[in-house]
Parts: structure tokens; sequence; C-alpha cells
């Protein structure tokens, strides 16, 4: 947790990092979620349209994972109306928990699509060390009222998750509400009962 | 006496034609300068130069401040204004200022977007 808090500092101090998988050439991101079997920070810069390096910080409960992080636009189909990416996530780093530190990694993938009014995402993110941490995450939205460009912009989104770590596995549905304006993104998710999610994210 | 008095009487109206003439010339000027200025904001309004590019992709406003913030950078740029609706990008071009197509292609494709179309008014 520490750690975790730490490089989000160093982050913010040195201001050169950024979190979003990839955005506009020159952009950073930076990103936090938090949900009740994970805590994450990521710091991303873009420095094609395509690839953004940066850092990236995972927490479980009993381990927590520091790594350079690489996320590459593998495609990305603009239509009209519409608007489609593939992406692939790397990373390295070192995993550690209370007595020990390894040699940790992350490779992951995203495919969305998204209108003004509809939004999927499909995710997979394996965090690879002495044990191995396998997310998978399926996101369904709509926007609820379309407005202008300099609004708030609402989504509503259901969100299909599942966690498998050392023989356990876990699923969870939530409802969550994202809402942005200009460079600020936050989400906040619950199932009424014991699974929340908190979502912040900035882009300059 | 008599004189005098002819004298002081030639000296007022003397006084007041020329006060006229004076305030004459003064919203002569002042036309005038009325007419230059409207000519100067005419000339400055032609010369705003608007631009309209329709994009590809661009549905998402939280995405699309890439746009707004490369073109608000560039010294030739007055105003942004995205319309989501309608995919297009506005742009007010500074009197005397240029930007060309190469490089409003540019930073739209560098935001991660395409151009379908560049229209100047």
């Amino acid at each position: 947790m520490n750690a975790i808090l730490t490089m989000g500092i160093l982050i913010f101090m040195i201001n050169t990092m950024h979190g979003h998988p990839v955005i506009w050439k020159g952009g950073h991101v930076i990103s936090t979620t938090r949900s009740n079997q994970t805590m994450e920070i990521k710091a991303h810069k873009s420095i094609t349209k395509t690839i953004s390096f940066g850092l990236h910080g995972i927490e479980f409960h009993d381990s927590h994972i520091i790594m350079a992080q690489a996320n590459t636009l593998i495609k990305r189909w603009n239509e009209t109306d519409a608007q489609s990416n593939a992406y692939l996530f790397t990373g390295m780093g070192i995993k550690s928990n209370s007595t020990k530190s390894y040699i940790g990694g992350h490779v992951g993938g995203q495919i969305d699509w998204e209108t003004r009014r509809y939004y999927t995402q499909f995710n997979y993110d394996g965090f690879l060390s002495n044990d191995q941490t396998h997310i998978i995450k399926t996101r369904v939205g709509i926007a609820p009222y379309l407005t202008r460009y300099e609004n708030i912009h609402a989504w509503l989104i259901i969100q299909w998750s599942t966690h498998k770590r050392k023989n356990q596995n876990m699923s969870k549905i939530l409802p969550v509400i994202r809402l942005f304006k200009k460079n600020i993104l936050v989400e906040i998710g619950t199932d009424f009962s014991n699974q929340h999610l908190m979502t912040g994210m900035i882009h300059f | 006496m008599r004189i005098l008095k002819t004298m002081i009487l030639y000296t007022m109206i003397s006084l007041q034609i020329s006060g006229m003439s004076s305030n004459q010339n003064i919203q002569t000027e002042q036309i005038i300068n009325q007419k230059k200025t409207i000519t100067k904001n005419a000339a400055t309004k032609e010369k705003n130069q608007i631009i309209l590019i329709n994009v590809k992709g661009m549905v998402c406003s939280f995405c699309a401040q890439g746009i707004e913030k490369k073109f608000k950078s560039h010294t030739a740029i007055k105003n942004v204004n995205v319309n989501l609706e309608k995919s297009k990008v506005r742009l007010v071009i500074k009197p005397n200022k240029r930007i060309d197509d190469n490089k409003i292609k540019d930073i739209i494709v560098n935001a991660g977007y395409n151009i379908d179309k560049i229209e100047r008014k």
C-alpha cells in the first residue's frame, strides 16, 4: 500500500508520466481504480498516437506489483459515427509480498467499440509472477442522454468481471456510473452489497 | 461709438461662424473615423477565415480533448469548437494567419482520428 502511494506521489511530482491505454501524441493520463479486490494506479505518456509508456502499480490483498508499462494501440477503426480499438498491454517489474520480492510481469489486452449512445469493452489482464492472477472484464454501456461537447457526459454501464487467483475464482456484476467533463473522468460502481468500484482519471 | 458697436457685432458673428465651421469639421472627422472603423472591422471579419473539418471516429468528448488542445496551441488558431453531434471541428483562424491542410490532417491523425473533409469558408 505504501509503495503504491509513494509511486503515485512520485508520478505527480515528476509530472511526466501518464494511464488510459493510449491517447493523443504527447498526451498524459493518470488514473486510479479501487475495488474490493485490487487498487491500481497508472500513469502514462503517449509518445505516438499508438504507443504509450509509463508506470503501473497494482495492489492485491497480500502483495503488490510495480511495473514499467507499455501500451500499444494495435488497430483503431474510425467510422463516421463509431470508433473501435484493439490494445495490447505489457509490463515488467517487481512483485512484493510481506516476505519476498519476485520478478513480475503483466500481459493484457482490450477491445472496445463505441458510438455516442452505446459502449462495449472487453479486457483481459494477466499478472504473472511466483503465482498468477487473471482478470477478465466485460462492459456494456448506454448514454442516457446526448449532450454538447463541453457539458457533463454520463454512461450507465454494467460490468461483469472475474478474478482467478491461486485456485480461487470470483465473479461479480456491478452497475457503474461513468461521468466525465473536459479532461476529468470518474466512475462509481456498487452492487449495493459488499462490492464497489471507484475510478478517477485525468488527462492533459 | 457706433463704429465700436459695429466692430463688436462683426466680431461676434465671425466667432459664431468660425465655431459652427469648427463643429462641422469635428462632426465630419467623426463620421470619417466611424467609416474607417467599420471598414477596418469588415476587413478583419473577412480575414477571420473559418475552417470546418469532418472528423471520423469522434464520438467521445473525453477522448476528443486532444483535438481541441492541439489546435488551441497552434499560433494561427483563434478559436476551436468541437461538435460531436455533427462530427465536426470548427476552427476560426486569426487575421493574416494560415494553417494548411497538411497541418490540420497531422493534428487530427496524431489525436487518433481520420479526416473526412476539410472546408474553408
